[in-house]
């Protein structure tokens, strides 16, 4: 059968790779700290004909071979870290990094990294995620106090009634040799994996890690224009292939039809 | 029987591999640094086949890893199979702190894989790459003096058949920070040769069946004499 069958489907169902990937990219617009990913392609094999530069029967060189492409696949679908926007919340323990870090959490006894600074505070007093999973190493506010203070360094000071400093703790960041190679865990959660490399702890401020803003949360770094015209190309080339389909079924109809 | 009827059908089968031909590049109408494959015939119906490495739209990413090409050229990548040639800058880098393809291959600088230790990286017009605000290496580009011997590997990537000694780095060529090379497909061109392709096929069905018509008459009217 038509080689060219294999080949447009092979286009369409990488397209549908990429729409996948673009709509969550959109669905996550509004969440904080998430980073987008971006869907890459490559051609598949090639099937050659004929090598170029082999000898033809009389003695010639071909100056050029055959080779029929089948079509097109997935490689990889990686996250972009560029920086995210920022979002003043006033909230004292929304915590915004500015620079290539991440904060370090235990989510079922493994460590996992995020880039979400909307932290809390747990019933034992410790900073932790919405989910509740803590900022570490973990740092505990004592019960009476009255305010939190974090400096860009990311010294945290928790202030009593009569703004006496009750107690300090600093807060680290962790880079990745390559942070596209982290596993996205879900829930805003990022994990260590071969491909990123060991994490390297940092002091904010200090290390390349980047400082920490307190009162901001860093949005999505999702564009949607951008998005949106990734999803007009998508859905355009997968029209595309469904036409090249649609040929080759005519073509093989056609070719049924030479015997009537 | 008629001697034509191998030519006709030689023709339908040249307008099969067009169309795969075709099929693929609307199939990788979209993948970064895809080059099109154009197929011609000769008045003996031979096939010839040449790649098109005309230059691809850039497309703006601002990511610092990706790395596009203006001009002519190639990328080098180191791979287990030996050197291969790529237009694909899309970039990342490994846990190892090399600069690698999106197939985990390191790419190749003027002294063998590029070493990237330091988060501010940047790529100035002739490829030398700066972390940290230290040289680190300068990209290699290279092109051939014969590019009809590269041959397409898939995963974006080239061998080249001739000599490898000769690799002279293309002048003119800029290397572009912050960019994609979109693929060189244009979509309308291949959707008309498409259409040309399937009337084209038609035609030779319908000379087929007028073959088949005239044996038929031949065979069952011209005996009742």
């Amino acid at each position: 059968m038509l080689r060219g069958l294999w080949t447009a489907a092979s286009g369409m169902a990488a397209q549908q790779m990429n729409v996948d990937v673009i709509a969550n990219n959109l669905a996550n617009v509004n969440t904080a700290g998430f980073k987008k990913s971006r869907s890459d392609f490559a051609d598949l094999m090639y099937q050659t004909l004929r090598l170029p530069g082999a000898t033809t029967a009389t003695g010639n060189q071909q100056p050029t071979g055959i080779q029929i492409g089948m079509g097109c696949k997935p490689m990889g679908v990686a996250k972009m870290f560029s920086q995210g926007d920022y979002n003043q919340t006033g909230n004292e323990l929304d915590l915004a990094i500015e620079g290539k870090g991440f904060f370090q959490l235990l989510s079922n006894d493994e460590e996992v990294y995020t880039r979400a600074g909307n932290f809390r505070i747990d019933s034992e007093g410790y900073v932790c995620n919405p989910a509740g999973d803590r900022l570490q190493p973990e740092i505990s506010v004592p019960a009476d106090t009255v305010f939190i203070s974090v400096d860009s360094n990311g010294r945290l000071t928790a202030f009593g009634a009569g703004n006496d400093e009750l107690a300090t703790a600093d807060i680290k960041l962790y880079t990745f040799i390559n942070p596209a190679g982290l596993y996205s865990a879900g829930r805003n959660l990022l994990k260590a994996t071969e491909a990123s490399g060991e994490a390297t702890e940092g002091d904010p401020g200090r290390d390349g890690v980047g400082t920490v803003s307190q009162g901001y949360l860093e949005m999505s770094n999702v564009n949607v224009v951008e998005e949106m015209v990734s999803m007009i190309t998508a859905q355009r080339a997968y029209e595309t292939n469904s036409k090249a389909i649609q040929t080759a079924d005519q073509m093989l109809q056609m070719a049924n039809n030479i015997k009537r | 029987m008629y001697p034509g009827i191998n030519q006709v059908v030689r023709g339908c089968r040249i307008q099969e591999h067009r169309l795969e031909t075709i099929a693929n590049n609307l199939a990788n109408a979209n993948t970064t640094g895809f080059k099109k494959d154009i197929l011609s015939f000769d008045h003996w119906l031979r096939v010839h086949q040449k790649t098109n490495l005309a230059q691809g739209n850039m497309r703006y990413t601002g990511n610092a890893v990706d790395i596009a090409l203006s001009g002519e050229g190639f990328f080098k990548v180191s791979t287990p199979e030996g050197i291969r040639y790529t237009r694909d800058g899309r970039f990342y880098v490994n846990a190892e702190g090399q600069l690698s393809t999106t197939g985990g291959h390191p790419v190749l600088g003027e002294s063998g894989p590029i070493s990237i230790q330091g988060t501010d990286i940047s790529v100035d017009d002739h490829g030398k790459i700066s972390v940290d605000g230290e040289e680190a290496d300068t990209v290699a580009v290279v092109s051939f003096p014969r590019p009809e011997l590269l041959r397409k590997q898939g995963e974006s990537s080239f061998i080249y058949d001739g000599d490898d000694g000769e690799e002279p780095r293309p002048q003119e060529t800029l290397v572009k920070q912050g960019y994609v090379e979109e693929s060189n497909v244009a979509v309308t061109q291949e959707m008309i040769k498409m259409i040309e392709t399937l009337r084209h096929f038609e035609s030779y069905q319908k000379v087929l069946q007028t073959f088949d018509e005239t044996d038929a008459k031949v065979i069952n009217e011209v005996g009742k004499l």
